[in-house]
């Protein structure tokens, strides 16, 4: 674990000059709603995401955010709301755009060893996916937990019963 | 008596706890036992391939050769060979990070917790070279080529598929990158012949992209997409197309939606774009410029200069769009070759010129964006080097 952690700051270090290396990344499984965005699941990988190099002139910002406030990654985007239809017969188009008001959409983002949350931002509104704490080695404690409890109930069930 | 009967599910609870933990600990150490057996086996692998590369680089007689199989821990799945005096191309993003961390080593295992190792004197089939793991076990040919030892997969099938394919790679540093996944493709090759099409085509023949052509990295996921339908339209999840994409650097994503075109002149499918970056493609288009259309959408912003009847001009506003214009059309005033025509994606407004790739792409002039266009998707492609 120490030795990912290691590999994962040196890769993070080396991708803020070189952008073509993959790293940890989050794909983020969003919603639109009428102008609410929130994020609905989180699916992590090694992998690339976009530089964003152009961004688009939207009101829609991502933050991912550490323990302790630190805005690690941030990117306006814009959900696809308008998607352009194209075909033809050779005479003439069938195109045209099509508007949806609700609908699920993917963001890829970095991920990093100490994030936290993941802020959507909208002029003033805020939405706050928190991002869950990995569960290894949890089943162990959780089973001595529930043993001890278990071990204290029968114990005082037989004192109870004692005449 | 009553009490007593009371008191048994407890006590039921305390045994099935009782043996959950005593299963819990024989299975700890168990798995103790097998992680000292992997980490034997993983051992052994590396003695046995360093034997073989220097068997083959300096014993045997130059053209000899072998097949053998090499055991590994059951646990790994792939290995991976790394010659690092030559290019390394791009494999999988996980077999990627690795090389770039641990620079000193020329052996990688899938999974990870499987330490690297370092080897010299040997060349690759390609490079990286991964194999996949059977039975635990992979079969590995050694060839002697005088000097080194020739590796490649002992079994052809064995050797894993790269997940991401450079198609032309102009660099690393400030470039756009655009990524091609497949949907109803047979296997790599005839995606990567079918995206070859439309780099030559579009992206090496139509200004301003050809001029700037040096500022753009084709790439090729491997990881195919499933689960898209054709109505009049192509429809996938979204969440589909980004996982397929996140194996290659990417900017912009075109999905090659595989189609006959005899089939799409019985029942036409649309191809389509977002000004977010996502370009789906119906290959079945007699029209590879479509291409060349989708992506003035999707880099450039660009609207359509055509009018579909069922397109309401309440949606749309005029600011967001920089090849249309009211009337007068002073956003291009000054640009050489611009006019002002009427229509331009509604009734009510105004197009630089009479056609152009945004407009009828299949008719006269259809082949070129025209001044204005033009001026748009340059000045976003100075963005990049």
């Amino acid at each position: 674990m120490k030795q990912f952690i290691i590999i994962l700051l040196l890769i993070i270090a080396v991708s803020k000059t070189v952008p073509a290396l993959p790293s940890s990344i989050s794909i983020l499984q969003m919603n639109y709603d009428r102008g609410d965005v929130k994020v609905i699941e989180r699916f992590s990988s090694a992998g690339y995401y976009p530089e964003r190099r152009i961004q688009p002139d939207s009101n829609y910002t991502i933050f991912v955010v550490s323990e302790t406030d630190e805005v690690l990654y941030s990117a306006r985007f814009s959900p696809p709301v308008k998607e352009y239809l194209d075909g033809s017969n050779g005479v003439k188009n069938y195109g045209g755009v099509r508007f949806s008001d609700a609908f699920n959409f993917s963001l890829i983002v970095p991920s990093f060893y100490n994030e936290r949350e993941i802020v959507i931002s909208e002029g003033g509104r805020k939405t706050v996916f928190e991002l869950g704490k990995k569960t290894e080695g949890l089943f162990a404690v959780w089973l001595v937990v529930i043993a001890l409890s278990a071990a204290v109930i029968a114990v005082a069930v037989r004192k109870k019963l004692k005449p | 008596m009553k009490a007593q009967i009371n008191a048994l599910p407890f006590v039921l609870i305390l045994i099935v706890l009782v043996i959950g933990l005593v299963s819990f600990f024989v299975y700890l150490k168990t798995s103790g036992v097998n992680a000292s057996v992997s980490s034997m086996e993983h051992k052994n692998f590396i003695k046995n391939v360093e034997k073989k590369v220097n068997d083959y680089a300096f014993t045997k007689k130059r053209g000899s050769s072998e097949k053998v199989f090499l055991r590994v821990p059951n646990d790994v799945k792939t290995v991976c060979f790394v010659d690092r005096k030559k290019d390394i191309m791009l494999s999988s993003p996980v077999l990627d990070m690795q090389i770039n961390a641990d620079s000193s080593s020329s052996i990688f295992f899938d999974p990870s917790e499987f330490h690297s190792a370092g080897l010299s004197n040997f060349t690759l089939k390609k490079n990286p070279l991964c194999i996949n793991a059977e039975g635990g076990a992979v079969s590995l040919k050694f060839e002697s080529r005088g000097d080194s030892a020739f590796i490649s997969a002992g079994d052809e099938k064995s050797e894993k598929t790269d997940e991401c394919t450079a198609l032309v790679y102009s660099g690393d540093e400030n470039k756009i990158s655009i990524v091609f996944l497949g949907f109803n493709y047979e296997n790599s090759a005839e995606l990567g012949s079918a995206a070859g099409v439309y780099i030559s085509q579009v992206f090496e023949k139509i200004s301003p992209f050809a001029e700037n052509i040096k500022k753009f990295n084709f790439y090729q996921s491997n990881l195919f997409v499933t689960g898209c339908s054709f109505s009049d339209r192509i429809k996938c999840s979204d969440f589909e197309l980004k996982r397929s994409a996140s194996r290659c650097p990417h900017d912009y994503i075109v999905l090659l939606a595989k189609r006959s075109r005899a089939l799409d002149a019985l029942s036409p499918v649309r191809s389509s774009a977002t000004s977010e970056g996502t370009m789906k493609i119906n290959t079945g288009d007699a029209y590879v410029v479509v291409m060349a259309h989708e992506f003035g959408h999707a880099f450039g912003n660009l609207a359509d200069e055509y009018v579909d009847a069922t397109t309401s001009s309440s949606n749309f506003n005029i600011n967001d769009m920089p090849n249309c214009d009211s009337v007068g059309c002073r956003k291009w005033a000054g640009v050489e070759g611009a006019s002002c025509f009427k229509k331009c994606t509604t009734d009510s407004f105004y197009r630089p010129t009479e056609n152009s790739i945004m407009n009828l792409y299949y008719q006269n002039n259809g082949d070129k964006f025209g001044p204005v266009n033009e001026k748009e998707l340059s000045s976003r492609l100075g963005v990049y080097e």
